[in-house]
């Protein structure tokens, strides 16, 4: 079963590093490696020092890297809905639907959106690897993405009892007198298009809930330096995962020995496995070569 | 003679048909108008559901729209709603 490994950190503490390292060293092992970056500020191509790249890239041994390209996915979500509305509404054809929507990219809530259909595309896609890493982005980003299904899952539910309500009325009115029905309106439940796009888009929640819990096979590691700052947001990241029901299981203190800071780090974490990864003080962080000295990726790996 | 029975008969039976259902019609007004606003909850002012989902649902909303529509712009006129309830 393919196991899915989710980065998770303030901005600028390793995350990236941190699956760099763990990525190269499954590669080592022999084990099939997906790992991708769902951070719209990418930098999966800085750490393993190559040019920028789109789509799968066979980086390493059995190791595919990607960047998601969030900005594809949602052109591509506004032009099926723009081209729905064109074929419903013909009077529109009039207005420049295309430019009204293409400014529904910026509109709140429409970036995790993205991410989150991209994260169930591409995890299905993978799921032949033995190992699927995620490179997430800052904090305040993925916990929304994370808290996105469960909200939407509410929000479906609702909106699908409402709707069934809804047809059962019309067909109970129709059986009575079929004129008082306009002919259009769908009168079963199997030919309602709202209820369908409600379906589909339960069946993407419902997967990606479902994977986040699932507490053999989702692994989650928070990353995170030596100082108060990003042990503060960390300590936000476990409250939002323990809200929503989804497992830690591993914190890493990365750059560590980089200040002489002390931190509270193990008295937080207290049922959490916690890991150190030391700060490189000269030359290059080489992942490849780091990962070979880690030992918390061992750990993870067993997990 | 009948025949002209049967008829008028068959006129009753459209007359309650008619009326065995306008409840059920102004009650499902009231569900499409209520899940028109749902869907677009941003247009009360409350940023749920998802923006996204609105805008998926979007395209095939035209008459839960309309009926909104239709209904939004009676609200300052709750007495002509009332009487055509009760059918004055």
């Amino acid at each position: 079963m393919t196991k899915i490994v989710f980065f998770l950190g303030k901005g600028g503490v390793g995350k990236t590093t941190s699956s760099a390292v763990f990525a190269y060293y499954l590669a080592n092992k022999g084990k099939s490696v997906y790992w991708m970056s769902i951070d719209p500020a990418h930098n999966i191509c800085d750490v393993i020092d190559a040019q920028p790249f789109k789509g799968v890239k066979n980086i390493y041994k059995s190791l595919f890297a990607e960047e998601i390209d969030v900005d594809n996915y949602l052109k591509n979500f506004i032009k099926k809905t723009t081209k729905n509305m064109k074929e419903t509404y013909k009077y529109l054809q009039i207005i420049n639907l295309d430019k009204m929507f293409e400014v529904m990219k910026y509109s709140p809530g429409m970036e995790e959106y993205a991410i989150m259909y991209a994260l169930k595309d591409k995890i299905e896609q993978n799921t032949d690897k033995d190992y699927i890493i995620i490179d997430t982005p800052p904090t305040g980003l993925m916990l929304k993405i994370f808290a996105l299904p469960f909200t939407s899952q509410l929000w479906i539910e609702k909106l699908t009892v409402w709707r069934k309500k809804i047809i059962n009325q019309r067909s109970a009115i129709a059986n009575i007198n079929a004129d008082k029905i306009d002919k259009e309106l769908a009168i079963k439940e199997e030919d309602d298009k709202v209820l369908k796009e409600l379906g589909m888009q339960s069946s993407t929640v419902t997967f990606l809930t479902k994977m986040f819990q699932n507490k053999k096979t989702t692994k989650t590691v928070i990353v995170l330096n030596q100082d108060e700052m990003s042990l503060n947001e960390s300590k936000k990241i476990k409250q939002g995962l323990d809200y929503m029901d989804i497992p830690l299981n591993l914190v890493i203190v990365n750059k560590k020995g980089m200040t002489e800071v002390k931190t509270e780090v193990e008295s937080y974490f207290k049922d959490v496995h916690i890991e150190e990864m030391g700060f490189v003080k000269s030359g290059r962080f080489e992942p490849r070569n780091m990962s070979k000295t880690v030992k918390w990726t061992q750990w993870l790996e067993n997990e | 003679m009948f025949d002209e029975f049967l008829k008028n008969l068959s006129y009753f039976v459209e007359g309650f048909k008619e009326q065995s259902t306008s409840v059920l019609e102004l009650q499902l007004y009231e569900m499409e108008n209520a899940f028109a606003l749902l869907s677009f909850g941003s247009l009360m002012g409350m940023p749920s559901p998802p923006s996204y989902m609105g805008m998926a649902l979007l395209p095939f909303l035209e008459h839960e729209i309309k009926v909104m529509i239709f209904k939004s712009d009676r609200l300052d006129d709750k007495l002509a709603d009332f009487f055509d309830l009760s059918d004055i």
